[in-house]
């Protein structure tokens, strides 16, 4: 069943990625939730939780579940109604303006975390063999703007400023550094920026720019 | 049941307010990336990523013991106060800007602390592991390098990273097993602060203790 977003009015698709159920059962489109990210960040974390798959049973048949560790992402705007979540809306507007003050003329800001290199094995299993193409994974979060694929972002150093093309953006899903493609991302989310050319340039704590 | 769930690790950073998660010797958290999370002097933690950004200014000391195995002398960042550790964060960037500045803006730089060369075998330039410590930056399998010794260049690329625990060169069939084991070589990384070892293929190299190894 189709049901309208609290803050904005918009009608939700079922099914819709980066939909929020809030605590009181109703829903945040995925708009809206981007909006207040920039405040109510994700929490990428390890939880101890009870295992899925049995370890042993009981006499009577039961499965007996062990506790495991799993990483987890925490939403913070589950914990909130719709009142709460307006009000934060409304926070969250206020920094986003704030941050857009402070990066003036800036289409969006990356702080990064690190970054990694990656390697395609053209061997086999026994004998591998690494491509040589350079792919470079930038971890890091969006902290002003929107940032899109295929944008050029600038690292500025003492020396002189660097550029490079974004080929692919990655939702960051857990702790792993496993992601989803993205088209977008927006301020307060934590993405991976794919490179194809070297970025041993970027270290970790420097800012990226899109202008 | 209702099932429990409780949060591992060292609670929330202090800087980035981030969680602060430890790797550890087994289960599920060997696999998590990065350095570890740290409980600074005062109780307060220090996330993966803050302890990347402040690693450049507060390296890890290491000596070795009697049985020439590596150990952690001191981890400066252990006896930082919060305070000290958000006061650091805002220098971390141009301190490592006047690091880049003082070894000629390289992207990344690698301090010699000994090498050893082993026989690469039939017709093969023999393998030469370098001991060390990067200052700043990151190396990554398959780098092209100079190496600075003496005012003589060499370039060189790197065939395989690991942890410095013991001073043991790499001959060729732990390289060949390297190669075979490493699945991924994009965890096989040198990072600014820790002590690892490179390893490459080249005649003639000679080191000493202070030699750099520059990327550019």
């Amino acid at each position: 069943m189709e049901q309208n977003c609290c803050c904005c009015g918009r009608p939700i698709p079922d099914n819709e990625y980066g939909t929020v159920r809030l605590k009181d059962g109703q829903l945040v489109c995925r708009d809206c939730a981007d909006k207040t990210r920039i405040l109510y960040p994700f929490r990428y974390t390890y939880v101890l939780t009870k295992g899925t798959i049995a370890s042993g049973w009981t006499r009577k048949g039961e499965a007996i579940y062990d506790n495991t560790i799993q990483g987890q992402r925490i939403d913070p705007l589950k914990e909130m109604t719709a009142e709460k979540f307006r009000a934060a809306m409304e926070e969250s507007l206020k920094a986003a303006e704030a941050q857009a003050a402070l990066y003036a003329g800036a289409k969006a800001v990356i702080e990064v975390d690190y970054v990694r290199r990656y390697f395609a094995n053209i061997g086999t299993k026994e004998k591998p063999k690494y491509s040589k193409r350079k792919r470079f994974g930038v971890f890091g979060k969006v902290v002003h703007g929107e940032l899109i694929t295929g944008a050029e972002v600038v690292v500025s150093h003492k020396d002189k400023e660097y550029s490079a093309k974004i080929e692919e953006l990655q939702d960051r899903v857990g702790t792993y550094a496993a992601g989803a493609p993205v088209g977008m991302a927006s301020a307060g989310k934590e993405v991976i920026i794919m490179f194809g050319q070297g970025m041993d340039f970027v270290y970790p704590g420097d800012t990226m720019i899109v202008r | 049941m209702a099932v429990r769930e409780k949060e591992v690790g060292l609670g929330s950073c202090v800087i980035c307010g981030r969680a602060a998660l430890r790797a550890r010797e087994e289960g599920e958290l060997t696999m998590l990336e990065g350095p570890n999370a740290l409980r600074l002097k005062d109780g307060g933690s220090l996330c993966g990523s803050c302890v990347r950004k402040l690693r450049v200014m507060y390296p890890v000391q290491f000596t070795f013991d009697e049985a020439k195995r590596l150990v952690v002398k001191k981890d400066p960042l252990v006896e930082l106060s919060t305070e000290e550790a958000v006061r650091a964060n805002a220098e971390a960037v141009s301190f490592r800007e006047d690091m880049r500045e003082h070894y000629g803006f390289h992207n990344a730089v690698f301090s010699v602390d000994a090498m050893a060369e082993s026989k690469g075998g039939f017709l093969q330039p023999p393998i030469v592991t370098i001991f060390g410590q990067v200052l700043y930056g990151s190396f990554y399998m398959q780098d092209e390098v100079t190496i600075k010794s003496g005012g003589n260049e060499i370039k060189a690329a790197i065939e395989a990273i690991d942890a410095y625990e013991h001073r043991i060169p790499m001959d060729a069939a732990s390289l060949k097993e390297w190669i075979r084991r490493t699945w991924d070589p994009g965890r096989a990384v040198a990072e600014n602060g820790y002590p690892c070892k490179l390893v490459v293929l080249g005649k003639g190299i000679s080191l000493k203790p202070g030699d750099l190894v520059v990327k550019d």
